[in-house]
């Protein structure tokens, strides 16, 4: 684990902590700026994270995984998908799942995220989802079909993580949740309705983000 | 994250935002005062935080403000502070008050929180939203709000909310006429950041030291004294034009309690 997280993961368990009162967020958050200080992390850097090998997800809460997620910086390593996949599964709370989902599709940018807006401009059909950028959402939804076998929720799972891929609602996100539903199977049905329900109530005409969906036949 | 997809409330939330933004932060912020009280902006911290910051002998560095990530703050990730035109507003949280100078706002968007119309479009967006029935029947309540609020300052792209305050004390908040600020830190992807440095103070200075110390009451919605109101208080309390000339000079400013 990088030293400089060992050394400050009680302060950032502490600032993370989703029950902790404003007091005890706030004077963890004195706390860690004075050591952020001391070690020159700069305007806008939290703590600097050399390299996360070793770590297991264990050695932090999910609240504090997510917000080391939310806070990378460029050129930082990026957390693991070995972790991003334990905590999606071991944790229900969508709020917890869309929050790793939409920062895992900006971790470490350093600049605007890739617009796929040029497949509407095209009215392009829906890339495969291999020719995505690789993030923890799209490696994810490749692999769902290999889950089949093992139990009966990949439906399911496409369908939560095509929801907060609209509630994300930038255009990687959009376009990724379009290429997601794209190919026929029979279990990609539920998703293919449940967005589609969604994105008709906010776009009947196909004519805003509805646009991505154009040839998924929603 | 661009914030969710399109409502048809966006248009009449984005008027509120630009009217708002128009007037500028001073204007919406602190009516009716000296702009210098709206560019100096508090911050109060227990004493052990506090005297790390100059021009304290203690001063280990040159620490800035915390971006907090914190469910328990109102409006989502950002640097909560108050003008100094509200001199003691938010004391209730600590014994130093840190002041620090804001770059130029003009640029920045402004969502009023203070306006009952405008807050009562964030209420009806956040119902729109895919997530807010999944959301609502989560356990964990603070962090659906805290959630439901980041997205919404990332879809409008809002630089600072102004809020009234929402912890109350008889002698040092005024809920009717204090505001405070919720300040957003961008990353440059363009995603709110939080549990980081803030980027925007200037020369965060340890200014304001109050005798008086707080407590959280029963209830939680109160902060409570522990020492006064003394008699004195009440005619020694600060003016913004008494703290902007200590942070100006360097010095301190003493608070009785």
């Amino acid at each position: 684990m990088s030293r400089d997280l060992l050394l400050a993961r009680r302060l950032f368990e502490a600032v993370a902590d989703p029950n902790a009162d404003r007091q005890s967020a706030e004077e963890a958050g004195s706390e860690l700026v004075e050591i952020l200080g001391r070690i020159n992390a700069g305007p806008g850097r939290g703590v600097p994270v050399t390299s996360f090998e070793d770590m297991r997800v264990g050695d932090l809460s999910p609240h504090a995984w997510l917000l080391l997620l939310e806070s990378r910086p460029p050129g930082e390593p990026q957390i693991p998908s070995s972790v991003l996949d334990s905590l999606f599964l071991n944790h229900a709370d969508p709020a917890i799942r869309f929050r790793l989902v939409s920062g895992a599709l900006t971790q470490g940018l350093d600049g605007p995220a890739k617009s796929f807006e040029w497949l509407v401009r095209e009215r392009a059909a829906p890339l495969p989802l291999s020719e995505f950028p690789p993030t923890w959402a799209r490696d994810f939804l490749i692999g769902l079909p290999d889950r089949l076998a093992e139990d009966g929720t990949p439906a399911a799972l496409l369908t939560e993580i095509g929801l907060y891929l609209l509630q994300d609602g930038s255009s990687h996100a959009l376009a990724l949740a379009a290429a997601a539903i794209t190919p026929g199977e029979d279990w990609r049905q539920p998703c293919r309705r449940a967005l589609g329900t969604v994105i008709r109530s906010v776009d009947p005409d196909l004519v805003g983000p509805g646009r991505y969906f154009e040839h998924v036949g929603i | 994250m661009s914030g969710g997809l399109p409502t048809p409330l966006d248009a009449q939330i984005e008027s509120h935002i630009v009217a708002a933004s128009a007037r500028g932060l001073a204007a919406v912020a602190t009516p009716g005062r000296d702009a210098s009280e709206c560019n100096h902006v508090l911050k109060y911290t227990a004493a052990q935080y506090g005297g790390r910051y100059p021009p304290s002998p203690n001063a280990v560095a040159s620490p800035g403000l915390f971006v907090s990530p914190s469910p328990g703050f109102t409006w989502g990730p950002g640097t909560y502070v108050c003008p100094v035109a509200y001199p003691l507003s938010t004391a209730i949280y600590g014994r130093c008050g840190i002041v620090s100078r804001l770059p130029d706002t003009h640029a920045w968007r402004i969502f009023d929180a203070t306006d009952n119309v405008a807050a009562g479009l964030y209420v009806q967006w956040t119902a729109l939203q895919p997530l807010f029935a999944m959301l609502t029947l989560t356990a964990h309540a603070n962090w659906a709000n805290h959630l439901l609020r980041k997205l919404f300052k990332t879809r409008f792209r809002i630089d600072v909310v102004v809020f009234p305050p929402d912890e109350l004390h008889n002698h040092y908040t005024n809920r009717a006429s204090d505001r405070w600020l919720a300040v957003s830190e961008w990353s440059p992807a363009g995603t709110l950041l939080s549990g980081v440095n803030a980027s925007w103070p200037i020369a965060p200075r340890l200014t304001v030291i109050l005798a008086e110390e707080f407590q959280t009451s029963t209830s939680g919605i109160r902060r409570k004294e522990l020492i006064g109101p003394t008699p004195t208080f009440p005619v020694n309390k600060p003016t913004p034009a008494a703290i902007i000339a200590a942070y100006t000079a360097s010095d301190y400013l003493w608070v009785p309690a």
